[in-house]
């Protein structure tokens, strides 16, 4: 309810008031009042002097804005007491105590990664709404009169240094898990399978800014990642500790990296897929700030890092290179490294590609599952396609719940597809060569059926749009 | 007046709209009914129709050699003079509203004078007033806010400062908010902890005065809900303040008429 409608509430209910009384004073009057009732008195006031006598009757006054005790229905909710509160511009209570009127939040799970411990039977998803990595049975399928489905772990909280996470990976023989963080912690976090709670990693690894995609060629124990912000691909020793230097780099014009994100390695055929959002610059060390020479912070991302194999990033753009080369897939050789080109590009219209996102390859059939984040859908491609490719199969619709997919995981042990939704709080899980709007196998959710998401994710400077009264958030 | 799990009534994204994840800044020009917003990747900043919806292009884009854009990742407008302002690092870059294309700036303020370090700035458009973010290097962990006039350019030191101990401004990175009405700027404040902490908040300063002056207000904390301070921008004919903080990972509208 509004405040105009609770204030014509207070006006008819005062007015009803009045004519209630009117109505007893006439009963009472005329005499249809039993006896020993206030008709009683009246009478006796009325027939002598010297008792006591009514003189009159007053109407109660209306009631004036704000003068009259708030009217609440029960289930009136807080942000309608401080809707009046607006209304009447009169705070309650002091500014540094004060509770915001309202809180736009997702208050659910968001899960923007998947991967599967095959090992244990079990599924890892990280979540960038609440900020925690979250473990199922892999069988898990949240009935459809449940609120949602609870984990059977689940790691968060400062300890953690789980915050906006973007990609996981799973140790096939130990399950443990590999955590990516994206861009307000530059650290990888490592976990043992059965950590929980505000449990401190079993082992950090620090990490270029921005980092996205992971994976993992467990012949070579090397681990790569993807960093938006430099344009480039990292490759770790797997077993890396904290401040170790990556055993190689992949950045440059010719790599035609361009604000990479998902990341996916087929050690059977020794190659390495991207996927790039297109947004790119040149990067050039003699354009980078001294340290100590101002014009940004000192250290941090403003400054070279004297690291090995360390990714050029904002500090070293070269001003003025800016350019938007379109969505694509880039296609490198495993050990790729230095300024060297892809040995396929996917792009161009039949490819499909609206911020192709997650990754994953099917190294047996030959096949790469692509998350396509604002396109609503997961497209397959075979892992020699190249140029203006069109997937081989597109899974898309509504039965097929796909909405905003962020992560996808190809499980060879049970051939299943993983797909994690940030737009709806659901994961799904498809067979192989599901295509179309095919329904999931199994779908897990973090929250009611239906539930909206503000999809919101590290939400900075906001503006405010005051023809619409909409508030612009960038995230 | 959205809130809890709202859905947005209207989302900008997708390979049109030439954006990506990690979009740090926007602001509204309610003259020509645009927003834009910085791509910090493409070296970009990128305009917006007002009611643009869905995978849509932007009307305009600013980039290109001449720009000198190097990592936008903040700006701020002035819908009264039509000029953008893009700190970048050292350097304050000002480009005319309707900029499209590869555009030399209007002027540049930069130089060791400006003692600019930052990559926060806010304008003044009534009170002609330019105000950048820098940290306090004799202060370690704190900040200054430099404040020029708003047509301020090349190296020129700012016209007073607002820092010290007793302002409490602590390391913020935050885009902030000015209130020309009464001369006030809005700022998220950081405590210490690079995951957030509870003694950070929202501070409201006086631009009438300089020096290591206290804030007027602050709100959402110390001790309060506020962890990890972003930007902050002001619904004035609502008397309202609406800040989003990176720990809680919300928008938080506050009712504060005090201060307007």
């Amino acid at each position: 309810m509004k405040v105009k409608q609770v204030r014509r509430w207070q006006k008819q209910s005062g007015a009803v008031l009045i004519g209630l009384i009117i109505v007893l004073g006439a009963w009472m009057i005329l005499g249809a009042a039993p006896e020993g009732t206030l008709k009683a008195g009246l009478g006796a006031a009325l027939r002598s002097p010297g008792g006591p006598r009514l003189i009159s009757v007053q109407p109660l006054p209306e009631a004036a804005d704000g003068e009259m005790c708030q009217w609440l229905p029960a289930s009136a909710s807080t942000s309608l007491m401080t809707e009046l509160q607006q209304e009447q511009g009169k705070p309650q209570d002091d500014i540094g105590t004060r509770e915001p009127i309202r809180k736009i939040k997702d208050s659910y799970s968001s899960y923007s990664s998947v991967a599967v411990d095959t090992a244990n039977d079990e599924v890892v998803m990280t979540d960038e709404s609440l900020f925690n990595i979250l473990t199922y049975s892999r069988t898990e399928n949240t009935p459809a009169s449940a609120t949602m489905s609870e984990p059977k772990r689940m790691i968060g909280g400062v300890n953690s240094w789980v915050e906006y996470q973007c990609g996981v990976y799973i140790d096939p023989v130990t399950g443990d898990i590999y955590a990516v963080n994206n861009d307000t912690v530059d650290k990888l976090v490592i976990f043992s399978r059965k950590k929980q709670g505000n449990a401190a990693p079993d082992r950090i690894v620090n990490t270029p800014h921005t980092t996205y995609g992971i994976a993992v060629d467990e012949p070579h124990h090397e681990l790569f990642l993807t960093a938006q912000e430099s344009a480039s691909v990292v490759v770790f020793d797997k077993y890396a500790k904290t401040d170790d230097s990556p055993l190689r780099l992949l950045q440059g014009d010719k790599t035609l990296l361009a604000d990479p994100h998902g990341l996916a390695v087929d050690s059977k055929r020794d190659l390495m897929f991207v996927t790039n959002f297109g947004n790119a610059a040149k990067h050039d060390a003699s354009t980078a700030p001294r340290r100590g020479g101002g014009g940004g912070d000192e250290g941090g991302f403003f400054s070279l890092s004297p690291k090995e194999n360390w990714p050029l990033a904002r500090e070293s753009a070269v001003p003025g290179s800016g350019q938007f080369t379109g969505p694509s897939i880039t296609v490198y050789k495993r050990d790729a490294e230095g300024d060297v080109a892809p040995l396929r590009v996917i792009r161009g219209p039949k490819a499909g590609l609206n911020w192709p996102t997650g990754l994953s390859v099917d190294s047996e059939r030959g096949e790469l599952y692509v998350a396509n984040d604002t396109g609503d859908d997961i497209l397959v491609f075979s892992t020699d396609a190249a140029g203006d490719a069109a997937p081989k199969r597109v899974i898309k619709g509504p039965k097929s719940l796909v909405k905003s997919p962020t992560g996808v995981f190809f499980d060879s042990k049970h051939q299943e597809l993983w797909v994690s939704n940030f737009g709806n709080h659901t994961a799904t899980v498809y067979k192989a060569s599901a295509s179309g709007d095919s329904a999931p196998l199994r779908v897990i959710r973090s929250a009611p059926l239906s539930m909206p998401t503000p999809n919101i994710g590290n939400a900075y400077a906001p503006a405010y749009d005051s023809k619409r009264d909409q508030i612009l958030v960038p995230d | 007046m959205a809130d809890g799990n709202a859905k947005p009534v209207r989302a900008v994204a997708g390979q049109k709209t030439l954006v990506s994840r990690s979009t740090h800044g926007t602001a509204y020009d309610d003259k020509r009914d645009v927003f834009m917003v910085p791509q910090m990747y493409a070296q970009a900043i990128l305009f917006y129709a007002g009611d643009a919806d869905g995978d849509v292009a932007p009307i305009r884009i600013l980039q290109g050699p001449k720009t000198q854009l190097k990592n936008p990742d903040h700006l701020a407008y002035d819908s009264i003079h039509s000029e953008l302002f893009v700190p970048q690092g050292g350097r304050i870059l000002v480009f005319p509203g309707d900029a499209n294309g590869d555009v030399a700036p209007l002027r540049i303020l930069e130089g060791p004078d400006t003692q600019i370090t930052g990559g926060s700035v806010g304008v003044d458009p009534v009170n002609n007033l330019l105000v950048a973010a820098a940290a306090d290097r004799a202060n370690r962990g704190h900040t200054r806010l430099l404040v020029f006039d708003r047509t301020a350019s090349g190296n020129t030191a700012p016209k007073g400062i607002i820092g010290g101990p007793n302002s409490e401004l602590l390391g913020t990175q935050a885009p902030f908010a000015i209130y020309p009405g009464k001369q006030e700027l809005i700022i998220g404040v950081y405590g210490p902890g690079e995951l957030g902490t509870e003694q950070s908040y929202f501070g409201v300063w006086s631009l009438k005065k300089f020096g290591d002056q206290p804030p007027l207000w602050k709100f959402g904390g110390p001790n309060g809900l506020i962890r990890q301070p972003r930007g902050v921008t002001l619904d004035a004919a609502h008397k309202s303040v609406i800040v989003t903080d990176k720990r809680v990972n919300a928008v938080l509208t506050w009712y504060f008429p005090e201060m307007f």
